[in-house]
Formats: C-alpha cells, sequence, structure tokens
C-alpha cells in the first residue's frame, strides 16, 4: 500500500491464525508480504478459528496470540465467540492481557449482538470492542444507531462492499475490503473517514 | 500510540492466497451457489468447462484455453491439479501444542541424550520489516529437523547415548536451531517483553577432537549461520564443508551455497546475491559430480530466473503451459505463473499468446479478441470475443454464427453458446435464442452450465408452465465465508435436491400475483420440496393480504406438504369470520417461526417450520429503507441483476403482482410487530379465548428471537402488560419473564 499516508491512516493486517478442530491445532503466521509506507502504524489482528469441537488451551493459544505483538501500536484478537465458547475466551483475553506489556493496547472485534445488549463482554480486559457492521449473520443488524455497551463507542469496521448508511459520528474508522488494496479504494476509504 | 481514525483492514487478502479448509469466523449460514464465481469444481479441470467465466482465477484460465486451444489436459495434468489434502494440522504432542510433527519427533528424539537441557518447543517462523516491507517466514523447514533426527539417531549409534560426543553433538545442534525464531515475545513470567534475536553459534571444538564430530560441526556452524540471517558467511561456511572432502556433508557444500545466497536475496532483497546464486546453480548444473543436486538445482534456477527476469520467465511458462507435460511440472509451472502474474501485477502479452488471451478475456476487450479470431484464432478466441462483444456491434451476427457451428461436443460450446444466446436475446431474436437454449439444455454440459441455461432459458419463458419448468436449479456448492469463493472442501454438492436462486424467487416474490403461487403450489412438475415452500409462503402471503379464497386453497396444500402444520391450518380453514381467521393466522404464524411470505433462495430456512431458528432467521422483516450500500454509494440490492422479464405476465397482472408485493412491505413490514399487533387486537375483544395467554407469550417470544424494527420493543411491552395484567396467574405469565 504505497499510497497510504501513515499520517491519516494505519493498518490492520492478518499477523496469525489460530485454528482448531476437535482437539487438533494449527497456528500459522501471516506469509504474504505486507507493503506499506515507513512510520505506518501496524496492528496486528490474530484470528481465532474454531472448526468444530472444544477450544484449545486457553493458556497456549494466549501464548501464541503474542507472538503477533511484535513491532507493532496495537493487537487485536477476531473471534465470535459462541455462547459456550465465551468464558474460555475470556480466560484467553485476561491471560493475553496480563502476558503483554502494559502499553500495548488489546482490543477485539465484536458481534453487533455484543454492542446493542449483550453483556458477556462486561469486564474484558480490552481496550476497544469494534462492532464489524458487515457480513452479519441473521439475527445480527444495525439499525444506525450507537451501541449501548461503552466498550463498543470508540470504534466501528465497516466493508466496502458493504457499508452501512451511517455511523455514530467520530469513531476510529476501520475499514475491510474484500480485494486487494487499491489507491482508489483507499481515497474511498479517506472519504469515508472525512464524512463520517 | 498516536490516534488514527482510519484504520486499513488488510486481513482478507491472506485468506484469499491461503484459504482456511473451514468457517472463518462463523457460524455462518451456508449458501448455495448454483455456478462457480472463481474456482470452478473437478469436473472443470477434467474438460467439462461448463460457462467459463472471466473472473475465474487465472489458474482456472490457463486450463480453460489448454481445453479451448485443442491440448486438453493430461491424465497426469489433471490429477495435479486435484484436491489436495487439507492443510496440515499437528495434534497435540507430549511437547507444546504449536510444534509440527517434524519439530516434535526432533524434540522427542533428543530425549534419547542423557542430560539433554529441556526444551519443549522450537519457533521456526521469522518476521522482517525492512523500508515498511513486512513479512513473516518460515525459517527452518522440517526437512531440517527431519536430518537433524536422522542424524543424532546415526551419531548415537556410533558413540553412544551417553557419550560426550554425542553431548556435544547436541549442544551445537541446539545452537543451530536456536537461530531458527526471529524477534520474540518472551512469555513467562509475565508480562511479556520483546526480546529481540541475537546470533547463535555452536562453539568451536577444541584440537584433536572427534573427526567426525567435527565436520558435523562444520555444517551445525554453517547452518547457524543460514538460519541466524547471515547468509553470505553461511555460503562461504557451506562451500567450505564442500571442499571437506572428509565430511559426511561435502556433497551437498556448494548446493546449500547457493541456497544461502536465494535466502539473501529473497529475505534480504539482495538482487546480486540472486545473480550469483543463478552462477553458482548453473556451475552445479553443468558439473556431472553434483548429479545428486541437479534436480532440485534446476527446481531452484526456474524460482531465481523468475526473480530476477519475471517477463522472460512468464513468456517460458507461457509457452510451457500450452502443452502436455507430466503433471508435477505442469502444477510447478502454473503455481510459478500465476505467482509472477500476481506479483508483477502484467504479463507479456504481446510475447505470449497464453498471456494475450487471458489478459483479453479478463479485460473483455472484445476488439482485439474479434481480430485475433478473424486472423485465424483457436475457438479460445471465439469465446473471449463473444464474451465481451457489445450485442449491437456489427461484427455480433458473424460470432454469433461461428458459434453456431460448434458443436455441443466441443469445450467451447456451452461459453459460446451462453453468450450467443445473450447476443440474440438482447438483439430481440427471442425465438431463436429460445431454441438455441433449449438445445443447449439437452446437451450433457454439467450441471453448473444446466443452471446457467436455465436462468436464460426462464428469461425467456412464454408461459407461466415453461418459467416452472426452468426454475429449479441444483446447487453446485455450499459456501460459508464469502459468497464467491469457493473452496475445495466446498465442491461437494449439497444434497437438498433442486432449488430456486435468485430469479425465480425475486419473481415470486416481488413480481408474480397470487394466482400464480397457487398454481405452482399445485404443479406436479415443480420437485415437492418447491412446492411445499410455495404453498407455506403462498399462504402467509393470501392471509396477510386477506384473500381468503386464496388462503384457504394454499392452507390446504400446505397441510399436505408440511405436516406440523397441518392443525393449525385445519383450524383456520375452519373459520369463515374474518376477523377471527386474522387472529388464527397470526396465532399459527407464532407457532411456526419458519413461516413467511417469499420464498427463499438456495438451502433456504435450515431449520424445521415450527422449530426457532438459532440464528434467528425466524418470520420475516422487510426493510423498506435498504440500509446497505456499496462502495460507490449505490444500494447493494440495485446493483444486482433486475427480476427476469416475465414477458408472460400482462400489464394488468404485472401490476397486480407488484401492488400485492408493495401491500405486504407496508402492511407487515416486521413480522413480531405485525403478529403481536394482530394478537393484541384480538386479545382485547376476546380475553376468553383460550388461546390468548399462549399466544401473547409467543408474541414476546417473537420480539425475542424474531428479525426486528424500532417499533418492536413497544409491541414486546405491551404483550408482555397485557398477558401479566390479564393472565397473571397463567403458565404463559410465568414464563414470560421479560419483554425485549
Amino acid at each position: 500500500m504505497p499510497f497510504l499516508n501513515p499520517d491519516a491512516a494505519g493498518v490492520a493486517f492478518l499477523s496469525r491464525t489460530v485454528a482448531w478442530r476437535d482437539g487438533v491445532v494449527d497456528s500459522r503466521a501471516r506469509m504474504q508480504p505486507l507493503r506499506v509506507p515507513p512510520r505506518t502504524a501496524l496492528m496486528a489482528v490474530v484470528r481465532l478459528e474454531s472448526q468444530g469441537g472444544p477450544p484449545p488451551d486457553a493458556a497456549a493459544v494466549a501464548r501464541e496470540a503474542a507472538k503477533a505483538a511484535l513491532d507493532v501500536r496495537a493487537l487485536q484478537v477476531d473471534f465470535d465467540a459462541r455462547r459456550s465458547e465465551r468464558a474460555w475466551y475470556r480466560d484467553v483475553l485476561e491471560r493475553l492481557r496480563a502476558g503483554l506489556p502494559a502499553g500495548l493496547p488489546l482490543e477485539i472485534t465484536a458481534l453487533t449482538s455484543w454492542c446493542q445488549g449483550d453483556r458477556w463482554t462486561n469486564g474484558l480486559p480490552v481496550s476497544d470492542a469494534v462492532p464489524m457492521l458487515f457480513r452479519m449473520g441473521p439475527g445480527e443488524g444495525y439499525d444506525g444507531g450507537d451501541f449501548r455497551n461503552e466498550m463498543c463507542r470508540s470504534s466501528v469496521g465497516v466493508s466496502t462492499d458493504e457499508l452501512p448508511r451511517a455511523v455514530p459520528r467520530g469513531r476510529r474508522l476501520f475499514v475491510f475490503n474484500p480485494r486487494p488494496w487499491t489507491e482508489e479504494a483507499y481515497r474511498g476509504a479517506v472519504r469515508l473517514a472525512r464524512k463520517w | 500510540m498516536r490516534y488514527l481514525r482510519l484504520i486499513l483492514m488488510a486481513i482478507c487478502g491472506a485468506f484469499l492466497v491461503n484459504p482456511p479448509e473451514g468457517e472463518s469466523c462463523g457460524p455462518f449460514v451456508p449458501a448455495a451457489q448454483f455456478g462457480f464465481v472463481h474456482n470452478p469444481g473437478p469436473e472443470f479441470m477434467k474438460g467439462e468447462l461448463g460457462v467459463v467465466s472471466s473472473n475465474y482465477y487465472r489458474r482456472n484460465l490457463v486450463v480453460a484455453y489448454r481445453y479451448l486451444s485443442g491440448a486438453p489436459l493430461t491424465a497426469g495434468e489433471i490429477d495435479a491439479l486435484g484436491p489436495k489434502p487439507s492443510r496440515l494440522m499437528v495434534r497435540p504432542t507430549s511437547f507444546e501444542m504449536f510444534n509440527g510433527p517434524h519439530e516434535a519427533a526432533w524434540l522427542q528424539q533428543r530425549t534419547a541424550v542423557p542430560g539433554a537441557s529441556e526444551l519443549r518447543d522450537i519457533d521456526t517462523e521469522r518476521h522482517t520489516l525492512i523500508n515498511g516491507y513486512y513479512s513473516a517466514y518460515e525459517n527452518c523447514l522440517d526437512d531440517a529437523f527431519d536430518a537433524a533426527t536422522e542424524t543424532l539417531a546415526a551419531r548415537i549409534k556410533s558413540w553412544g547415548a551417553g557419550s560426550s560426543q554425542t553431548a556435544e553433538w547436541l549442544r551445537g545442534q541446539d545452537q543451530v536451531f536456536a537461530n531458527c525464531g526471529g524477534d520474540r515475545m518472551e512469555w513467562s513470567p509475565p508480562p511479556a517483553r520483546v526480546v529481540r534475536a541475537e546470533f547463535s553459534a555452536p562453539a568451536p571444538l577444541p584440537p584433536g577432537a572427534d573427526p567426525l564430530l567435527a565436520a558435523d560441526r562444520q555444517y551445525q556452524t554453517a547452518a547457524a549461520l543460514f538460519y541466524g540471517g547471515k547468509y553470505q558467511e553461511a555460503a562461504d561456511a557451506f562451500r567450505a564443508v564442500g571442499r571437506t572432502t572428509a565430511s559426511p556433508w561435502h556433497e551437498s557444500g556448494r548446493y546449500l551455497a547457493a541456497r544461502a545466497l536465494i535466502r539473501e536475496g529473497t529475505v534480504g532483497g539482495e538482487k546480486d546475491a540472486l545473480a550469483a546464486a543463478e552462477k553458482a546453480l548453473g556451475e552445479i548444473l553443468a558439473d556431472a559430480a553434483e548429479q545428486r543436486w541437479h534436480a532440485s538445482a534446476r527446481g531452484l534456477l526456474d524460482f531465481v530466473r523468475g526473480q530476477l527476469r519475471p517477463e522472460d520467465r512468464m513468456v517460458e511458462l507461457g509457452e510451457a503451459l500450452t502443452k502436455p507435460q507430466p503433471g508435477p511440472a505442469f502444477l510447478q509451472a502454473l503455481t510459478d505463473y500465476t505467482t509472477l502474474w500476481d506479483r508483477e501485477n502484467k504479463a507479456p502479452a504481446a510475447r505470449s499468446e497464453l498471456a494475450d488471451w487471458i489478459t483479453t478475456f479478463q479485460a473483455g476487450d472484445a476488439s482485439h479478441a474479434i481480430e485475433r479470431w478473424r486472423a485465424g484464432g483457436n475457438a479460445a478466441w471465439l469465446v473471449a470475443a463473444l464474451v465481451s462483444v457489445n450485442p449491437a456491434d456489427a461484427a455480433a451476427p458473424e460470432l454469433v454464427a461461428a458459434a453456431r457451428r460448434i458443436g455441443a461436443a466441443s469445450p467451447a460450446y456451452a461459453t459460446v453458446a451462453y453468450h450467443g444466446i445473450g447476443v440474440l436475446t438482447a438483439r430481440n431474436q427471442r425465438d431463436e435464442a429460445r431454441k438455441w437454449a433449449d438445445e443447449a439444455l439437452t446437451a450433457n454440459l454439467g450441471v453448473p452450465a444446466h443452471n446457467d441455461f436455465s436462468a436464460e432459458r426462464l428469461a425467456l419463458a412464454r408461459d407461466f408452465r415453461e418459467f416452472l419448468r426452468y426454475a429449479p436449479r441444483q446447487p453446485v456448492a455450499a459456501t460459508v465465508w464469502m459468497p464467491d469463493e469457493e473452496m475445495e472442501s466446498q465442491w461437494r454438492k449439497p444434497d437438498t435436491g433442486p432449488t430456486f436462486d435468485w430469479d425465480s424467487a425475486i419473481a415470486f416474490n416481488s413480481k408474480l400475483p397470487l394466482r400464480y403461487w397457487v398454481e405452482a403450489a399445485g404443479a406436479e412438475a415443480l420437485p415437492r420440496r418447491l412446492r411445499g415452500e410455495i404453498a407455506q409462503a403462498g399462504w402467509v402471503r393470501a392471509a396477510l393480504l386477506e384473500r381468503p379464497e386464496q388462503a384457504r386453497e394454499l392452507a390446504g396444500l400446505s397441510a399436505g406438504f408440511v405436516p406440523e402444520l397441518a392443525e393449525s391450518l385445519r383450524v383456520y380453514k375452519a373459520e369463515q369470520a374474518p376477523d377471527a381467521a386474522k387472529f388464527d393466522a397470526a396465532y399459527a404464524m407464532l407457532r411456526n417461526p419458519g413461516l413467511a411470505p417469499i420464498v427463499r433462495t438456495g438451502f433456504g430456512r435450515l431449520t424445521k417450520t415450527d422449530q426457532m431458528d438459532n440464528l434467528r432467521d425466524n418470520w420475516w422483516l422487510f426493510q423498506a429503507d435498504d440500509r446497505r450500500w456499496s462502495w460507490a454509494g449505490i444500494p447493494v440490492d440495485s446493483q444486482r441483476r433486475d427480476a427476469p422479464a416475465l414477458e408472460f405476465l400482462s400489464a394488468a397482472q404485472r401490476a397486480e403482482g407488484e401492488k400485492e408485493s408493495k401491500a405486504l412491505e407496508t402492511q407487515a413490514p416486521v413480522a413480531p410487530d405485525y403478529l403481536c399487533a394482530q394478537t393484541l387486537a384480538w386479545a382485547r375483544t376476546h380475553r376468553d379465548d383460550p388461546r390468548v395467554p399462549e399466544a401473547l407469550y409467543l408474541c414476546v417470544r417473537a420480539t425475542h428471537f424474531g428479525m426486528t424494527g424500532p417499533a418492536t420493543t413497544t409491541w414486546s411491552k405491551r404483550a408482555f402488560q397485557m398477558l401479566h395484567s390479564g393472565y397473571p396467574k397463567s403458565d404463559w405469565a410465568e414464563k414470560t419473564k421479560y419483554w425485549y
């Protein structure tokens, strides 16, 4: 992304994926190069993926997630935890927060339902929960208003191919592009950030 | 942290390159696909091309070109492109959960040495951040651990597990692998801190050491330099190993020196190192004594040339890919070709027929395609021309005539017929288009192509019977992540039987008047499951629109298809008073969350009609105000294709259908709101109806589990209050503890 202005935008990039199925775990780092201008603020995203079966040891997953925290400004964990996985997810986040350097922000992505009244996120040791207003499944929705959950009031995530008409103003804006970023798309994101 | 208001998410790119096997961040409802968007299924590789799309990934377009140009893939090439085993998943071992099997085997082997230091995990990845170029790479590969495991076993056999030589050998090897990981988070004890990687060198041996141990140490030192990122020194050290004829490793010295130079060129970005590697590999290939390394060196040389002169390499690969070759070589060439194209973001179209065709096909450059075809180009160029030609273009009839001469056995047939029919339709030659589509539908072209031609034929339907005949489609894939990203594991064909694609669903839901719903529900030609879907949705529709005759007829049909609805619908059918029937209908709907006045596309609702769907696919929601907007500010829905023409509808019928759809959206946009309103209205005047407390309970439940609107909470509260004030001692009140 040589077109990116590091004073205007940062990059949240998938840094590591930890997946599991029936007790079998796969953890791998991003192997695709990411070209960004010098001084670009980088946020590492760690994606947790349940492909079935019980989740693995929370301490080990937290340790794997922490590997992504090198040379970045913040760490974001992306996991749409089911009800049965929430206690485990909380455990992972608490271990991760306790282990990370104190000055490194830990954030999570959030389903809109988590932000609109589902209280399970209360007390999570994260500085921000980013409601992702795209690819929302049945029962997930966004009516254009603000979120009840205080934790969800700093940022919003949108996708270039599925924009809500409006989002709460003044928020940090995460723009997801399902296609490779181009200068044109970047300019669109900048315009959007100015508008919102 | 400096606060930035805009963060670009660069997540998806990684997934497109290396798609995970399962769902990424579910739960997602599986979506049916009736054709392939980017990745056609295995039949495509065998030559059943179907309608080739310019959206296919280039690797698939290479395959298409082979067939279209008359050079079909060989059995070996097809086999090489077949599904690969799912990506490596590592079983937990006695060592850390995240070690791969090769590292785990090495960690296990080293425990055979008494007094070996405890080591439970080896980090094999390094990341670099040079001039803003962020990358991670696997520094120590599986074969390194295999070689170490094998060598340690051999040394134990020679020296004994408890010998000083073995202990020293292990110390050296641990130093080698200590270089595998890069900067790391020191995790324990918390808090974590960043520890920068430092080079870890095996200690030199004292004079007079065991000669085998000394040779091993020379090799270990070179390997440590390699993994430690000191590539020039590693190359020198490996060359020295190569010169030490007494060393068991000397045969690999020159080859590994070349690999060190390649690593310097790729990880370090040193083009000069790549040039040096090219020279070194050339020398190995010219030396008969290095025969053992020739095959591997040839592969590395191809890689290096691709790095140094990508355009030249692409021309070579393009030439190779158009001719049959052994399967593994084909796969490698295909991988290299597409990787180089993606990386360079351009291809030598002027120097390569294959690159020219793919570029033209993807860009939709009709004039160039026509020019190439007229100049004697093969069928691939006719395909490229027809896919992109403007139907009004003077060349269009000529292309259609040429396409008409292509027989159904040709791999080009489906594509030229599909686009030829499109051209004829656009030129208003509908009878000819219909005839061609009918011919194509009788040819054995595979399920995706059959679906494509059915869609074309449906759009040309002359009457409702024809519409119904071409409406059912067989899904060819199920996707759970992005709807247009087929993955190998999802090529399996879901066993659902035929279902509706968007065209027939949108026709029913927004164009066809109720009388057609009744006819369709009774049409023997339609699969039973679809008739049931139409009957129950039609009944809801008729009930909401207050069309008692049609509603009763559809209720009777629904009861036959959906047994769990039978009792509720029997009551509804028997009721003659309009107000009572209205409540009967609302009550039946409240008890059956799967009821909605629309037919669904694809797999439909995945939960039984009388059961609550956990993902809130319950009842319905018409969003009068489409809140989803595309990047360009255009509503997503308006970017979709229009409803089929339905030329058999008269103007009056068309107006009737559209009026009914509008009425539904206006009268009952949010199901829980509508159902609560009907229930409350009935409850006010029929307090003694024993169904009322249950209906009020069901109302509140619907506001919880149904799709909601801005007024839903108000309705929920009203129903809750009426239930608790009017029937405080009922079981239903007891079960209703909250409103939503």
